[in-house]
């Protein structure tokens, strides 16, 4: 009988332990990380390089996506082999537009971040900035003409990614490197967009973004060198 | 009594560099004379030679596991390769040898190699699956955009990739302005060898830095038309490199 009782009791926790085990492996998230080294945009070069400039909340974070082959875009079925291949996970976020300074705004704004989170693989970017439900960001946005553009076209990116992107808090405007007083800001950029020509030192010249040439040679394979 | 000064400017909050001066001649001149200086700038030497280490060849078996998670004044580190030789190869269907960026991408693996005494060493290979390319980024405004190996390992890297952004013009002009070490001159193009120093050291798996006072480092966070400064590194970028690979 105490032979029973042990081998129950065995069995039981040995269960227990898998299940826990099974179902803490399920939550485990993997994080991995990518890197930009990002065009440096002073104030002018902001004012200059946006499409729109806006004041607005965020309304809505939609769920993360990815730029997968034959135009998958939901992670629900992919693997974080799979989503790293494709350079990560993007997130799009809702803007309820409080005050435009620059550009004209014909539908909602989508603003994308290329950071996101599934169940499984949590994406991260210095880089990109961090939009959070419910705060007001005066934000420098462009179309959005990189790799994901093609994945529901329309949105926009922050100019210079995290440059581009001031939080107003208690009537002051601030990003990851600049803080303004709000009114301040405003003031200038209007000022600066009455101007024909707003003055920069980094500006950067249309030139700047023609295309490289294209490619035309085809891979030639050489031997690896000893190290 | 007259004094001749040399001196170091650290300028951060908590200054800990030292300074070093050598080869340092003092000579009489005639009254007459007008003593003139010459700074002569010379860049990174660019070479059709593949990367190689020129630390001393120590068995990589007897080699210290790499360090990771590490920081300091002007650098910070995350994860490290489980190996000390990493490879890295060209996309040649968007980077064909004719675009002569070959030369840059090298002297960038180079310049990380001949830091001392870290035994790390990057080797182009044609076959390496990390890969260097020259296409669209996912931020338009990224300059060049390194991604990690889709192979995780909770303990290490296991491979790098890194694109370069086709959308914007490049040049490989590595002479500084003669008023302007830090530049090229150009306000329209950006240097292969700049950004791609930069990205290598993402491949050490080194932090982008943003801290005041730490713009003149490789691994500062932003890069412009013309620059050139990030080719050569500072001296927060060899105590990574040396912290993260001994």
């Amino acid at each position: 009988m105490k032979k029973f009782i042990f081998i129950t009791l065995i069995t039981v926790l040995g269960l227990a332990t898998l299940f826990l085990t099974l179902s803490s492996n399920e939550k485990k998230t993997i994080t991995l990380r990518s890197d930009a080294l990002l065009i440096s945009f002073d104030i002018d070069a902001l004012i200059k390089e946006a499409d729109l400039i806006v004041i607005g909340e965020i309304k809505t974070i939609l769920p993360s996506r990815w730029n997968g082959p034959n135009g998958r875009s939901d992670p629900k079925n992919a693997s974080p082999d799979e989503i790293a291949r494709a350079h990560g996970l993007f997130t799009d976020s809702l803007i309820s537009i409080k005050q435009t300074l620059k550009g004209d705004i014909v539908k909602p704004i989508r603003v994308r971040s290329f950071i996101g989170e599934t169940d499984t693989l949590r994406w991260e970017n210095k880089s990109e900035p961090v939009y959070v439900l419910g705060k007001t960001y005066l934000l420098f946005l462009a179309q959005d003409t990189g790799a994901t553009a093609k994945v529901e076209p329309g949105d926009y990116v922050s100019v210079g990614a995290y440059q581009g992107v001031y939080e107003i808090v208690d009537g002051r405007a601030i990003s990851a490197d600049d803080e303004w007083v709000l009114e301040d800001l405003i003031a200038y950029i209007e000022q600066s967009l009455s101007a024909e020509t707003p003055a920069s030192s980094t500006d950067l010249p249309a030139e700047a973004f023609t295309l490289t040439p294209e490619a035309t040679e085809l891979p030639v394979e050489t031997t690896s060198p000893t190290p | 009594m007259l004094y001749l000064f040399f001196a170091h400017d650290h300028d951060v909050p908590s200054p800990t560099a030292q300074s070093y001066f050598r080869n340092v001649q003092i000579y009489n001149l005639p009254p007459t004379a007008t003593p003139t200086a010459t700074l002569t700038y010379t860049p990174t030497a660019t070479s059709t030679n593949t990367p190689t280490n020129t630390s001393t060849p120590i068995p990589t078996n007897t080699l210290p596991p790499p360090n990771y998670g590490g920081s300091g004044i002007c650098w910070a580190s995350k994860s490290s390769w489980s190996s000390y030789t990493v490879s890295y190869s060209i996309d040649r269907t968007t980077i064909p040898t004719s675009l002569g960026w070959d030369d840059s991408i090298h002297s960038s693996a180079q310049t990380w190699n001949n830091i001392e005494p870290s035994h790390f060493t990057l080797v182009f290979s044609t076959t390496s699956s990390n890969i260097i390319s020259n296409g669209q980024t996912q931020n338009q405004f990224s300059v060049a955009e390194t991604t990690p190996s889709p192979l995780f390992s909770w303990t290490s890297i296991t491979g790098k990739s890194t694109i370069l952004n086709s959308s914007l013009s490049w040049d490989t002009n590595n002479t500084p302005l003669p008023n302007n070490l830090e530049s090229n001159g150009s306000t329209t193009t950006f240097n292969v060898q700049n950004a791609m120093t930069h990205e290598f050291g993402h491949w050490l798996d080194l932090w982008d830095i943003s801290d005041e006072g730490c713009s003149r480092v490789t691994m500062w966070h932003e890069g412009a038309p013309g620059e050139i400064k990030k080719i050569t590194v500072e001296n927060a970028d060899e105590l990574a490199i040396n912290w993260q690979y001994p």
